[in-house]
């Protein structure tokens, strides 16, 4: 793993943390504008359904510009086709944590009108939409995720993580290659799972290739530096993510082969 | 329109991290690069790498069940934000500002109908509500207050109030009466298309009007 900061992305920043419009989407928007609303509406239609779909910051910019001039159909409408590019990501994020019928119905009808208040908001903090549409979506689905303590926060160790022992069985007996990248997708699941604390030190260390610590106390790519707990902690973490990861997996495959035998 | 937006580092760090996915990253590169530059996300930037892999995961694409969950909440949310029907007939509000854009539109209706797509004499006969509403496409309707830049909601009520006399009427010593409300099909067919006009747009409306039910938002 390249654990070094692209130049592009740094020089796509003008500060630290400010961003300016896509010149691809500004671009799209200004063919977009030179129709009248309704034949903008076919043509955007019309792109949908090909390859060279009309991007989401585009839609939003639209969206915003009509809402402002008074034509609420026209914006309505744009943003439909919005709602409509997030379902099937918002299906999939709600099968991966596993949600029940009546919560995931719940996130999703918080996060659409969220999507739907937010783009048409006349605020200028809304207007980080028309930049990055999917950091936008994707940080509110998080949040609703987080709020319904579907992301692990539930979970507080009844001992101090840095005064329990470590279970050396399970971190230095691994029962798969974690860095396997096929397998990524088979245990997000699972990761999903986790409490939070344990699946940020299990990512770092086997997604992003963090080291646990650093004899150098400098060194700010470690695990330990990056979550600021102690080296001990993050044995912990990473001891107990991996059980419950292989609990997850047997269990699986229980289920697995059950589904096997009576399908 | 290009302006710098200052945004919080925890949607910085995310779009750092979508950003170098959409230029081809994996997303272990992705994720240890932006964790160094916004070690303080580290953990909100493991749930949405994690959130990416979950989308993309075959298996997750068949689940129907969930799919067809997500698409009835968001037809109700969608239908719960439509804007209000616009062909509502108690709907009275007053006009006075609309009609100062309306006279505009007037003064300039060659250009405004050029735009439209319509004939002159449409744009002339729509403004002096001689037209039935409920025959006029709708997105002809969503064209025309876009151009005067009044909400259609208005436009609509606007529309909807009785006939007014237009300039035709006052020839010679005869008394002006106020025409018959026309279907917008008959009206265009009857005027037949103007030389300047633009052909595309104007066999659209021809189209929408023979084969729409002209219901405004459907």
């Amino acid at each position: 793993v390249n654990r070094q900061v692209p130049n592009s992305v740094r020089s796509e920043q003008t500060q630290s943390s400010s961003f300016v419009h896509d010149p691809m989407v500004l671009k799209q928007v200004e063919e977009c504008l030179k129709f009248s609303p309704s034949r903008m509406m076919t043509y955007v239609s019309t792109l949908n359904s090909s390859d060279t779909k009309i991007r989401e910051e585009a839609l939003v910019i639209l969206a915003r510009r009509f809402a402002l001039r008074g034509s609420d159909t026209i914006a309505w409408k744009l943003v439909q086709i919005l709602c409509d590019r997030v379902t099937l990501s918002i299906a999939r994020s709600a099968q991966l944590w596993r949600l029940s019928p009546v919560v995931a119905e719940e996130v999703i009808e918080v996060t659409l009108s969220h999507l739907y208040d937010s783009v048409l908001a006349s605020q200028e903090s809304a207007q980080f939409w028309e930049i990055r549409f999917w950091v936008c979506f994707d940080r509110y689905l998080l949040s609703v995720l987080r709020r319904h303590r579907i992301l692990g926060d539930k979970f507080v160790p009844s001992v101090p993580m840095d005064e329990m022992t470590v279970d050396t069985t399970q971190t230095r007996t691994p029962a798969y290659n974690w860095h396997d990248p096929s397998l990524r997708v088979v245990v997000a699941e699972g990761l999903a799972q986790l409490p939070g604390q344990y699946r940020t030190a299990f990512m770092l260390k086997h997604w992003a290739g963090f080291p646990e610590s650093s004899v150098n106390p400098a060194d700010k790519a470690t695990i330990a530096a990056v979550m600021g707990v102690s080296d001990r902690t993050v044995r912990n973490y990473l001891s107990r993510a991996e059980s419950i990861l292989n609990s997850w997996r047997t269990s699986e495959a229980v289920v697995d082969n059950q589904e096997r035998q009576t399908g | 329109m290009n302006q710098q937006l200052i945004v919080n580092d925890e949607d910085a760090a995310m779009a750092v991290f979508y950003r170098l996915l959409d230029d081809g990253a994996a997303i272990d590169e992705a994720l240890a690069a932006s964790v160094l530059q916004y070690p303080a996300t580290a953990r909100l930037l493991s749930e949405a790498a994690l959130l990416i892999v979950g989308r993309v995961n075959a298996d997750h694409a068949h689940d129907t069940a969930m799919v067809s969950t997500v698409k009835s909440v968001a037809e109700r949310v969608i239908e719960s934000r439509a804007p209000a029907q616009k062909r509502d007939a108690s709907i009275s509000e007053t006009a006075g500002s609309l009609q100062e854009m309306i006279d505009k539109l007037n003064v300039l209706s060659q250009e405004a109908a050029a735009k439209l797509g319509i004939p002159t004499s449409i744009l002339a006969k729509l403004m002096n509500r001689l037209l039935e509403v409920a025959t006029i496409p709708g997105d002809l309707l969503l064209d025309i207050s876009d151009l005067i830049g009044v909400n259609e909601k208005r436009l609509y009520s606007y529309l909807q109030r009785p006939p007014m006399l237009s300039t035709e009427e006052f020839v010679g010593d005869k008394k002006p009466q106020v025409g018959e409300r026309q279907p917008f099909l008959t009206a265009m067919k009857a005027c037949g298309k103007e030389k300047n006009l633009d052909t595309v747009a104007y066999r659209y409306w021809l189209k929408l009007a023979e084969t729409e039910d002209t219901s405004l938002g459907s």
